[in-house]
């Protein structure tokens, strides 16, 4: 489970942190990057996904079996993922506490009694 | 690389991409995207009420300072504002304020918008019957049903626009066994023709039909306009970025295009292409968007008459790929369409503007209610709302209940960009923040805007305050409503020391705690009267609401 807050950069402009493991970075990180206005990271992705698959394909063109090619590759994957899914939120609130982005508000639970409504 | 090889490169190309032509690829392309826009919708109002009500729970822990800037979004609702003529409390303090000169006012503007959509109606189904005649069909069957299938789905776009508040059910389960009838009749028909219309012909043409009631009527339709744009935009770009990439297929010995392994090097090109592609598609599209939005923001049309053109846009492009001319002039059929969507769209302007406007008269109502997922409370709040929009503005704090309703194109593009954040008050802010949020002009068609105020947990106590202070009626509906419920019992009794009670409607039913209710009324100003007590439960408790809200409100002012 994600926790939500806010941030507040010095245009007045709030930007919403979720803290946690996120999926959408797992499986589009340059989009994920995008929807956080991480324009350089997103551009980063997006180059540096195709050059490491592409250097990983030429890797593994002369190593063993196909079916061993096809499950490094799989590893490999799984692992650029899962890699991208856990940093991907650290990476965005270090980029905001770098920037002087100030916590503004935070999720409360949801039982608190004031929701209630 | 030669030129032989590029011009193989690009046969090569068109032949995968546009095997019939780009009119017949951009024609499937708009369908597919149609298609693909609707079946995304139900996901998307998933989420956006998901996000809704995960903001709605922040707390404010550094508050804003009161000196900060003016938002962007203040100074746009400032300028928007501005206009004297619009201002509900400047209407109010006119000559022609009466309760009177309000119900006038209202049934002028109902009757303007269903002068001109009869006048656009009226149009449209003529357009149609000039125009299958020219169809290809031999068989006069195929014309008819043509001819009774456009003018039903025209007809959803034109029920969207007489009747906000929704269709009873009765009438869309006749208009579907019309429909099935008809196509059923024609399959019949054409049984002993040499090119026979299919059962399963049929059953496309009555999932085309539906998709025009989803786009048009049911409550998924905010989705669909913004959506199909952006999925159409993504799927050109897509075709177009496959076309930039055929020249790199004539690298290496440059005599043919490379087939089989596209490399290391071409790979990473493809998908930069691709990416870059699909990157500007995104954009283009939500310029568009909020280009239309701007126009909508500023009373040019209202979030109504914008689907219900988009309704008849389709409806005109599906008819017109009906018509199935072979070999098939996508320029011929692109100009019909767009003849056939300019007349219908032009006769409604005409018909608005041969009519007087209305007087210049408007009272608001703020919608107050417990939050619930009950279908019938949305009913109620959704009735109302639409009918109140020709009365004047209506204002709500935005709950995860009622904000897929009222989205438009505006919250749309928050959503789409990841920023609906700043569309939420975080604390305590001034009162002329929260005013400047209201949207209080009349678009052209003569509807006032929903206003819906998105606060933070720590910023919706002092929202609801402004708001009961500068509305004329308030609709109360506390169905469900308990002392547990710590959020509802503030804002009854936050009416009842404010000495407004006796402008609100107060809707409740079995399930409401009417002990716990006039305990919380009873702890204001003393002598104060309930504007009335409605007790759900009859047929009609739509439509008695909004005449009790109606006559309170004209009561209080006149």
């Amino acid at each position: 489970m994600t926790t939500w807050s806010i941030y507040r950069n010095s245009r007045n402009e709030f930007l919403l942190h979720r803290a946690g493991f996120s999926w959408l970075a797992v499986f589009l990180s340059p989009v994920w990057a995008l929807s956080r206005r991480l324009y350089k990271t997103s551009l980063l992705l997006a180059v540096l996904g195709p050059i490491c698959w592409s250097g990983l394909e030429k890797a593994l063109s002369h190593a063993g079996s196909p079916l061993a090619r096809s499950l490094l590759s799989l590893l490999f994957l799984v692992a650029w993922g899962l890699l991208a899914g856990h940093y991907a939120n650290r990476w965005h609130r270090y980029v905001l506490e770098r920037e002087g982005c100030a916590l503004t508000a935070s999720e409360m639970p949801e039982s608190a009694p004031s929701a209630k409504r | 690389m030669n030129a032989q090889c590029l011009s193989q490169a690009y046969a090569q190309a068109q032949q995968t991409f546009l095997p019939a032509g780009l009119g017949s690829t951009l024609t499937s392309m708009l369908v597919l995207a149609f298609a693909l826009a609707i079946l995304a919708a139900p996901f998307l109002v998933l989420t956006y009420d998901r996000n809704v009500r995960r903001l709605m729970r922040m707390r404010e822990i550094l508050p804003v300072s009161p000196t900060r800037p003016k938002t962007e979004a203040l100074r746009e609702s400032e300028a928007l504002n501005d206009s004297p003529q619009n201002s509900t409390a400047a209407a109010a303090a006119g000559p022609d304020s009466g309760g009177g000169a309000v119900r006038e006012a209202r049934q002028r503007r109902e009757q303007r918008v269903r002068q001109a959509t009869f006048a656009a109606y009226v149009v449209f189904v003529a357009l149609t019957g000039l125009v299958v005649p020219l169809a290809r069909h031999e068989h006069a069957a195929d014309r008819v049903g043509l001819f009774v299938l456009s003018a039903v789905s025209a007809g959803f776009p034109a029920l969207t626009l007489t009747h906000p508040q929704g269709l009873p059910r009765t009438l869309l389960a006749g208009v579907g066994i019309l429909v099935a009838g008809v196509l059923l009749w024609q399959v019949a028909q054409s049984a002993n023709d040499p090119d026979p219309l299919t059962l399963e012909d049929a059953l496309y043409t009555q999932l085309a039909v539906a998709m025009l009631y989803l786009a048009s009527v049911h409550r998924l339709r905010p989705f669909v306009l913004p959506n199909t744009v952006l999925i159409s935009l993504a799927l050109a770009a897509f075709i177009a970025s496959m076309f930039a990439y055929a020249p790199l297929m004539c690298l290496g010995d440059g005599s043919t295009p490379a087939a089989g392994e596209v490399g290391a090097a071409r790979s990473l090109v493809l998908t930069s292409v691709l990416t870059g592609a699909l990157v500007i598609s995104g954009l283009l599209g939500l310029k568009l968007l909020d280009a239309l939005a701007a126009l909508q923001e500023r009373g040019l049309f209202s979030d109504v008459s914008l689907i219900a053109l988009f309704g008849v846009s389709m409806t005109a492009v599906l008819a017109t790929l009906g018509l199935g001319h072979e070999p098939v002039s996508y320029v011929r059929a692109a100009l019909t369409a767009a003849a056939w969507i300019g007349a219908t769209a032009t006769a409604y302007a005409v018909a608005m503007r041969s009519t007087s406007a209305p007087p210049d008269v408007s009272r608001s109502l703020l919608v107050l209610r417990v939050f619930s997922n009950d279908l019938r409370a949305e009913r109620l709040l959704d009735v109302v709302q639409g009918r109140w929009r020709f009365v004047g503005p209506v204002r709500q704090i935005a709950g995860p209940d009622l904000a897929r309703l009222n989205l438009d194109l505006y919250r749309y593009l928050k959503f789409a960009t990841f920023r609906m954040a700043q569309m939420f008050l975080p604390g305590s802010v001034p009162a002329e923040e929260i005013l400047a949020r209201l949207h209080r002009r009349i678009d052209r068609d003569g509807r006032f805007h929903v206003s819906e105020v998105f606060c933070f947990d720590s910023a919706w106590r002092g929202a609801v305050e402004q708001l009961v202070r500068t509305s004329d009626a308030i609709l109360l509906d506390i169905r469900g409503f308990t002392r547990a419920r710590g959020g509802t019992a503030f804002e009854i009794g936050l009416l009842a020391r404010l000495d407004c009670l006796g402008k609100v409607v107060a809707v409740g039913d079995a399930t409401t705690d009417w002990n716990a209710f006039d305990a919380l009324t009873h702890s204001g100003v003393g002598g104060q009267v309930l504007g009335a007590r409605l007790t759900s439960g009859g047929r009609r408790l739509e439509s008695e609401c909004f005449e009790t809200l109606l006559e309170v409100a004209t009561n209080r002012q006149s």
